[in-house]
């Protein structure tokens, strides 16, 4: 894992690097720190990161743009910060977990849980972050119809027709989605109020149809949550 | 203008009791002859009181506005002045007939029927010889010899005092009853406008000084202590009291007077109503009065007709900010029109037959009246708007107090500092356990001053000192505030510095970057100034080389509301970059 660490008062971030790495041990492939948003932004350009903890306040200034470059990248978000009021917005732009301070170590610890897929997710999230040329924009979760798999990202297909994609992996997506998105395939996740119906078209082959008119594949083994979650 | 003041203060006069010209006068009416036709010769030999000699060598003089070419009345010099009164009817005996005079030259006799009977201080052959008389009064004539008939009046006169040009006189005859109610009646307005003027200007000046320091109502105050002395001056002329030659020298000023006074009118008016541009009608208003003022002087042309343009230019630019609702245009709207409706009475009440009833002081009375309570009622909306402001200022003020506050003990900041004591423990126990201390140390101090207005300067900067220990703990960085000058005695409404001080740290520097405060203050004349100077580079290298400037947050409005709630209009704030130093420049004027 290659972890950046955002903070700008340095004995909290040395603390916070101290934590990450007795509760990460093995995992961690290397932490950097960057004090201050703009070291951050220049090591973001420079360096791929798997996981970023973010204090959302630094030296004054927002760390909402930050954020969303962060997530507008293969790359996930802990925000690490006293501004507890700022957490329903930091989840709605998709961060894996909010740790207000002053923390505990099995708080941290739950928030790392988190991102290896072992707590449960978030559900807040309204926005995803991508990147058009330079600059980082959101996209509001809920006017997406399904999500596809492509040989290196994601592609979001809205439901006025037009296709972004996103440097993001569906897995990581999965973890973060609200609820309300089902993946029904390895390559697809769907949003269910977008969902016209689905059938089981013989020799194990589902088939789903969105309001659209567009057919989207289910997996076999993915097709008794879809039903149970459409009868419900 | 002479003429003019004249001629409106006479006018009344005439127009309250009917008079005639010419120059028979009868004697079973109250009518007031007004003598405007005259003979005159030049020289002086006294027996022309008895034998005037022939006619040939009297020339006719009739006394008029503007006085014809070659008007010898004002000559220097001496001369005589002849006319035959013809009194008719049947005598009134109860009281007796006089001649009362406005301006006649330096010093005259006078002789009815060749006999002298009143003379106005000593003819002489020169100015040493002569001794001017007064400038205004009332002449006895002769009881037994004012009988029915034709009457010759010479008037022998000597003018060396005043010899210039455009003087103009008047002589009336009428009952002493008649002439006598009319010139008190007079006497009396002037007293009258002389307390409303005072208590206009006393008002107005109480307010000025009254601690609210709201600068056009000083204006006001002059304009009103200006007509409070022309009518005083007007009180005295009308007690008859002064002399031809103080008369001479105090008219100009008076006059005068009349004209700044209503420049400072304008010009009140001009600042109280914020019209626009008014620097520059300012300026103009300045050049158009000073050439009121010296064109009869300079050029022997007067500049009066400026005043009535003027006051309709004003009139409009009123109307202007009328329509704007600009606050305490529509009273002040209102006392000018009057103002203006006053001037121009003697015009316009012949063309408004409905006011023929109204007694012309009375109008004249009402209109000022209703003048000095508009323009006073204007100056009282505004000062409620002021209040009004301050009220919101302070409230404002109050508010981001208590932001303030909550922002320094709110959670952000106790969680934040709560984590660095967190990161301590165990690795480093007593730079915790410091940490501690100076929290609790910000936190009391804060708790004390918070709510006063200002607080001594040394007890902010001990507040700015503990906050740059529990900063440079948490930043890693050492900080360090530095005074010059000396700051005993000096006060500043509380967390200003520290708030300046904070901002610097937010923005100023990098985290681990050591740096240094640098606090100076200074009395330059009736200022004193603070300079707070930062080293770091954050901001420096930030706005070095571009135009980007700084958006004013939270603590730089806490700052303003702070220095406007306690010097109320007397601050400057200033701010920037000098020489690579970051600095913020507080001065506050005295008083």
């Amino acid at each position: 894992m290659r972890i950046l660490i955002v903070e700008d008062e340095p004995p909290i971030a040395d603390y916070i690097e101290r934590c990450t790495r007795s509760l990460l041990k093995e995992k961690i492939r290397r932490i950097d720190v960057a004090y201050t948003l703009e070291d951050a932004r220049r090591h973001l350009r420079k360096q791929a990161v798997d996981l970023c903890l973010l204090d959302l306040n630094l030296s004054g200034s927002d760390g909402y743009d930050l954020l969303k470059q962060v997530l507008a990248l293969p790359s996930q978000s802990i925000i690490i910060s006293a501004y507890a009021e700022k957490a329903i917005t930091a989840f709605e732009y998709g961060v894996i977990d909010f740790v207000p301070k002053p923390f505990t170590l099995k708080r941290l610890q739950k928030a790392f849980d988190r991102y290896l897929g072992k707590g449960p997710g978030s559900s807040q999230m309204k926005f995803l972050a991508y990147r058009l040329g330079s600059e980082n924009r959101l996209l509001a979760v809920e006017t997406v119809a399904f999500f596809k798999a492509t040989r290196v990202f994601v592609e979001a297909y809205l439901q006025d027709g037009r296709k972004i994609l996103l440097e993001k992996h569906l897995n990581q997506l999965e973890r973060i989605l609200p609820e309300g998105f089902l993946r029904i395939h390895r390559s697809y996740i769907v949003n269910i109020s977008h969902v016209g119906s689905y059938r089981h078209c013989g020799a194990s082959r589902y088939r789903l149809q969105l309001k659209d008119g567009t057919f989207l594949p289910i997996s076999r083994y993915r097709y008794p949550a879809l039903h149970h979650l459409l009868k419900k | 203008m002479k003429f003019l003041i004249l001629f409106l203060s006479v006018l009344p006069l005439l127009g309250a009791t009917d008079y005639t010209t010419g120059r028979n006068i009868n004697l079973s009416g109250k009518k007031i002859l007004l003598m405007d036709q005259w003979q005159i010769r030049m020289g002086d030999q006294l027996e022309w009181a008895v034998n005037p000699g022939e006619d040939s060598s009297w020339k006719p003089v009739i006394f008029k506005w503007p006085p014809p070419e070659g008007d010898q009345t004002s000559a220097q010099g001496n001369f005589w002045l002849q006319t035959t009164i013809t009194l008719q009817g049947k005598k009134d005996e109860t009281y007796p007939l006089m001649l009362f005079f406005i301006q006649l030259p330096s010093a005259f006799e006078i002789f009815w029927d060749g006999i002298p009977f009143a003379r106005n201080g000593r003819v002489g052959k020169d100015r040493r010889e002569e001794t001017p008389g007064k400038i205004r009064g009332f002449i006895l004539l002769p009881i037994h010899k004012t009988t029915s008939g034709p009457h010759r009046l010479s008037i022998r006169v000597s003018n060396f005092h005043i010899h210039k040009k455009n003087h103009d006189f008047e002589l009336l005859c009428g009952y002493s009853s008649v002439l006598n109610e009319l010139t008190s009646q007079r006497k009396e307005e002037n007293l009258l406008y002389m307390g409303l003027f005072l208590t206009a200007a006393l008002f107005s000046l109480f307010l000025f000084l009254g601690g609210w320091r709201y600068f056009p109502a000083i204006f006001f105050s002059a304009f009103t202590f200006f007509h409070f002395f022309i009518n005083f001056w007007y009180y005295l002329l009308r007690s008859n009291a002064l002399k031809v030659s103080l008369y001479y020298w105090l008219n100009p000023v008076f006059t005068s007077a009349g004209t700044i006074s209503f420049l400072l009118l304008n010009i009140f008016l001009l600042w109280h109503l914020e019209i626009p541009r008014r620097k520059v009608f300012s300026g103009i208003l300045c050049v158009s009065s000073l050439l009121h003022v010296v064109s009869p002087f300079l050029f022997r042309w007067e500049f009066w007709h400026s005043d009535l343009i003027v006051a309709f230019v004003m009139l409009a630019l009123i109307f202007q900010q009328f329509r704007r609702k600009k606050t305490g245009s529509a009273t002040a709207l209102l006392g000018y029109s009057f103002f203006l409706f006053d001037w121009l009475a003697y015009l316009l009440l012949p063309l408004l037959p409905v006011l023929a009833f109204l007694d012309e002081p009375f109008i004249s009375l009402l209109a000022y009246s209703i003048f000095l309570v508009g323009l006073m009622g204007s100056v009282t909306l505004k000062m409620r708007e002021q209040f009004r402001t301050l009220d919101a200022l302070r409230f404002r003020s109050q508010r981001l107090e208590a932001e303030l506050l909550k922002k320094y003990i709110q959670p952000h900041f106790i969680m934040n500092t709560l984590q660095s004591i967190k990161s301590f423990l165990g690795r480093d126990s007593a730079k915790a356990e410091k940490l501690i201390e100076t929290l609790a140390g910000e936190f009391r101090l804060i708790n004390r001053i918070s709510g006063e207005m200002e607080i001594p300067l040394e007890e902010e900067l001990r507040l700015c000192r503990l906050h740059l220990e529990l900063m440079g703990y948490r930043r890693d960085a050492n900080y360090q505030l530095l005074t010059d000058g000396d700051c005993l005695g000096f006060s500043i409404p509380p967390m200003v510095l520290h708030t300046l001080i904070e901002n610097g740290l937010t923005h100023a520097f990098k985290p681990k970057e050591n740096g240094n405060f640098r606090f100076h203050c200074q009395r330059k004349g009736h200022k004193t100034v603070y300079r707070l100077e930062n080293d770091g580079s954050n901001l420096a290298e930030m706005l070095k080389g571009s135009s980007a400037h700084i958006e004013e947050g939270m603590g730089m409005k806490y700052v303003r509301a702070r220095l406007a709630e306690a010097y109320a209009g007397k601050w400057r704030l200033d701010y920037g970059l000098a020489r690579g130093i970051w600095f913020v420049q507080i001065e506050k004027e005295d008083g």
